[in-house]
């Protein structure tokens, strides 16, 4: 069990998010950094698809009421662990880098400072997982739609959230750290992604309803991040031309990674809350291996798109699936050092 | 059949590299048909049957249109995994040509609303930019039926077809924060139910208190594409 200390808007419980339902009109929700989640899971020795907790605003703070390993990845928060001053000993503080996983012991508290401005998010597996009940499949929240997660909301001060049964593997290194405060804190790490300032994309479905000045202009600008995106989207702003004047469109399904382009011409890219339809002329769409890149975007810093063929995108897609692959060797390798 | 569009290279657009667009409206009409709407629903509904088999992560209905997105197969060539999704293009399409294809007809779903008021603010403004005494637009909201054309936007949330066109109404200029779960409201030739509270610019006429959607409860949406729907009007005791 753990217990929320002190939270803010938009930190919620997510996993891989849900599919499949978009015909009822209910969105992927998940990790926005799946990657990220992942990683976390692997450096604690969860199931990747496991859920976590995402962390967009702060400071943020639990208290756990159990020892566990825990691990930290996506944008670097300055994570530390507090033990708090009982019995006569004084109060202590070390850092939880990201990418490593350490013990937290009972009565400790993890605490994390992202900026006041936003931006970014991290990502917090404790071994076990967060264990709230699956609706639809998933652990996520939907925060539109008020299911999944921790009653349907981002979390609160004073919310206590139960932990799943640890693997046997767990359990051994469970055992050791209680006995032997050397084992701690683990020696090798992982590094996280570190995201580019340009996204790779597909040319939009709907380009060729687009005037030739719209679509320079899209490919050619560095879009600034406004501060008002959230999960559904991330809203960009620029120079830019009205497109009043482009047929309305019938409905279509909608997806994670499509950027709209609304009449007064700002580009909206699609995130893992988007609405499942919509109307809006789509002028690229960004490619699977770069969608991670959107839980790390900063209010006020400015992005382009790099125009890619399907070829490329797909070769990315690939070499995308060979480091996850990596990833989880290099786990297995560390984990069978560990099981002696 | 002939009709009818087919699933062919001049119908599908890919949207990125797991999902394509299939578009079966008319460019003349820049509408849907009923018929069209109820061929795709029955597409739909045969895909999800046979999802795995197909490899579709899953197929989504919209305005005379099917989305289909398939799995994500990373591993293969992009020539093979082309070739693939074209080989379960092609299937979609003879399910598609088949003249017998059962048409889905849906259910029929009685909505009760409280009309005006409190749980409609904009009913006044609907009735002015109508011409309409207001007990005339709920007159003729109840009067006709309405199909779902597909869901879409939030969870449950229907596109009805077949609003009395004296209906018709402009959205608002500046969009509501808020508007309630349950609210009926109007917007240009649509009419809809919000199953959850969001911000949005159509005009609200009344309140429903029917739960159009709950992820615990099965089945989750109350409504589906192909289903007929109408509104009965009642008072607030």
């Amino acid at each position: 069990m753990i217990e929320i200390l002190r939270s803010a808007p938009l930190t919620s419980v997510q996993d891989q998010g849900r599919s499949g339902l978009r015909h009822l009109g209910v969105c992927n929700a998940g990790a926005l950094d799946s990657l990220a989640a992942k990683q976390a899971n692997l450096l604690v020795g969860n199931d990747p698809e496991n859920a976590v907790l995402e962390v967009t605003l702060g400071p943020f703070e639990i208290q756990f009421l159990v020892s566990r390993l825990a691990a930290i990845c996506g944008t670097d928060f300055d994570a530390s662990i507090d033990t708090p001053a009982v019995r006569g000993a004084t109060a202590k503080s070390r850092a939880l880098i990201p990418g490593f996983a350490q013990a937290i012991c009972a009565g400790e508290r993890l605490r994390l400072m992202p900026p006041a401005s936003g931006g970014g998010r991290a990502y917090i597996a404790i071994a076990g997982g967060i264990n709230v009940p699956k609706v639809l499949g998933s652990r996520s929240t939907d925060l539109n739609a008020g299911f999944g997660g921790v009653a349907g909301r981002s979390l609160q001060r004073s919310d206590k959230i139960s932990l799943g049964p640890l693997t046997p593997a767990q359990e051994l290194f469970q055992d050791s750290i209680e006995r032997d405060e050397s084992v701690r804190r683990t020696t090798s790490g992982l590094r996280s992604l570190r995201p580019r300032p340009q996204l790779r994309a597909l040319e939009g479905i709907d380009s060729a309803l687009l005037d030739a000045k719209v679509l320079d202009n899209f490919w050619h600008q560095d879009w600034r991040v406004d501060a008002r995106s959230n999960r559904m989207g991330i809203r960009l702003q620029g120079r830019a031309y009205g497109t009043e004047s482009t047929p309305s469109l019938l409905s279509s399904g909608a997806l994670p990674g499509d950027i709209q382009l609304p009449g007064d011409g700002q580009p909206i890219v699609l995130a893992s809350d988007a609405q499942t339809t919509g109307g809006y002329p789509r002028i690229a769409h960004i490619i699977q291996a770069d969608l991670w890149q959107l839980a790390h975007l900063r209010p006020n810093s400015t992005i382009s798109f790099e125009r890619v063929t399907l070829e490329a995108a797909h070769a990315a897609n690939a070499k995308m699936a060979t480091y996850w692959e990596r990833v989880v060797l290099w786990r297995n390798l560390v984990q069978a050092r560990h099981d002696y | 059949m002939s009709q009818f569009k087919q699933i062919n290279p001049s119908t599908i657009t890919r949207i990125n590299e797991d999902a394509v667009l299939v578009d079966f409206t008319v460019t003349s009409e820049n509408t849907a048909s009923e018929e069209i709407q109820s061929r795709i629903w029955s597409l739909a509904n045969w895909i999800d049957q046979q999802r795995s088999e197909l490899g579709i992560l899953e197929a989504v209905p919209g305005m005379g249109n099917l989305l289909v997105q398939f799995q994500q197969c990373h591993r293969m060539s992009l020539t093979d995994l082309m070739t693939q999704q074209k080989t379960t293009l092609n299937l979609l399409q003879a399910y598609w040509s088949d003249n017998t294809l059962l048409l889905d007809t849906g259910k029929k779903v009685s909505i009760p609303v409280l009309y005006g008021g409190d749980y409609g603010p904009d009913i006044e403004a609907v009735a002015s930019l109508c011409g309409l005494p207001t007990s005339e637009v709920i007159a003729r909201h109840c009067a006709a039926s309405y199909r779902v054309f597909f869901i879409g936007f939030q969870p449950g949330f229907a596109y009805l077809g077949g609003l009395d066109e004296a209906l018709y109404c402009p959205r608002k200029t500046t969009p509501s924060a808020r508007i309630p779960a349950g609210s009926v409201a109007i917007g240009g030739s649509q009419t809809g139910i919000y199953p959850f509270a969001s911000p949005g610019g159509w005009q609200i006429i009344g309140r429903t208190t029917m739960e159009m959607f709950n992820a615990e409860r099965d089945p989750t949406s109350l409504l589906r594409a192909g289903d007929l729907v109408s509104f009965t009007q009642v008072m607030d005791t």
